[in-house]
């Protein structure tokens, strides 16, 4: 099975970053490793240069927002097809995930190599990410929008007085979540437990028979 | 006597210095929410160019730590509040106009 909402697009962002390499006088095929948040201390300073993912913010896309009843047969690629089984749900709710990605290095070669590499990745408004659905029987291709870019280049304080080269880069993540998942996330109330005591009970109520 | 035109200048600047308090708040909200310090929290606000064109305006003495609260640095997680609300600010514009303007214009203009 696969990943449902925003799980699937972590992945599928981390599947598009991952695989970089960069080079310097002693490693031509340096990697450039992806992580989501910041990795431990003891290895950023060790991986140099690396990426991180974070998922700053979920939007409620209300400008493609739709309403209405959808029918197909494999309940959106949640559910492995039966023939003469149909699904039928309501329009799923329209979000806009936004992350932030950004390189840190300390060498220039390598951060402007990871930036032409990302920039790649990341076309402006053509971008695309390809997303598994939950069965792992189809790709959905989401519109992406670079939303921007910051260099944060430092070069004292927090980097002990070493450089550090850095880009940030705002991705926005075009996305839906099935009102299934919704409702999967609210559990159900399977027992109600009456307690038949009849002691502790307020003056003015009665026990139930 | 004030002019209809005139009128409609005015309602139009009172309408921006209001639409500037309430993103001014609603940008403080989003600060508050994502974990930021009081004192940076107090020190954004929103403002408008001669042009009519809306940005975020934080304090320059606390720019720095402002974009390392926004983007994180090698320390820290980035705690983002200008990104969302740049990305949210369009639907408060939006009802501010519908709800605030709008049906005052509608009456200068003599359609309500």
């Amino acid at each position: 099975m696969g990943n449902p909402f925003i799980i699937a697009e972590d992945l599928a962002l981390k599947t598009l970053v991952q695989g970089m390499t960069v080079k310097d006088d002693n490693n031509q095929n340096r990697p450039v490793k992806v992580w989501f948040g910041y990795p431990d201390v003891e290895i950023r300073t060790q991986d140099f240069p690396f990426v991180t993912i974070d998922l700053i913010d979920i939007v409620p896309a209300n400008d493609r927002q739709t309403s209405g009843i959808l029918v197909d047969t494999d309940n959106r690629g949640t559910q492995a097809p039966v023939a003469g089984y149909s699904y039928e749900y309501r329009i799923p709710v329209a979000y806009d995930l936004v992350y932030q990605v950004s390189s840190y290095c300390r060498h220039p070669r390598h951060d402007r190599a990871i930036m032409f590499q990302l920039m790649n990745k990341f076309p402006s408004k053509f971008g695309y990410l390809i997303v598994p659905n939950e069965l792992g029987t189809e790709n959905s291709s989401r519109t992406m929008f670079l939303d921007g870019f910051v260099k944060r280049d430092a070069v004292d304080g927090e980097t002990g007085n070493r450089r550090l080269l850095r880009n940030v880069l705002s991705v926005r993540v075009i996305s839906e979540m099935t009102p299934a998942q919704a409702d999967n996330a609210i559990k159900n109330v399977e027992y109600v437990h009456i307690n038949n005591t009849t002691s502790s009970i307020p003056s003015g109520y009665h026990p139930v028979h | 006597m004030a002019s209809k035109s005139d009128n409609i200048d005015a309602l139009v600047a009172d309408a921006g210095d209001d639409l500037l308090v309430l993103l001014t708040e609603y940008i403080r909200t989003i600060a508050y929410k994502s974990g930021w310090p009081a004192n940076y929290i107090s020190n954004m606000k929103v403002s408008m160019t001669d042009d009519s064109t809306i940005y975020v305006d934080p304090n320059p003495d606390m720019q720095e730590d402002i974009d390392d609260l926004e983007y994180g640095n090698l320390n820290a997680l980035p705690n983002a509040a200008i990104r969302p609300f740049i990305l949210r600010a369009p639907d408060v514009i939006e009802q501010f106009i519908e709800e605030k303007i709008l049906p005052k214009l509608l009456v200068e203009l003599g359609v309500l």
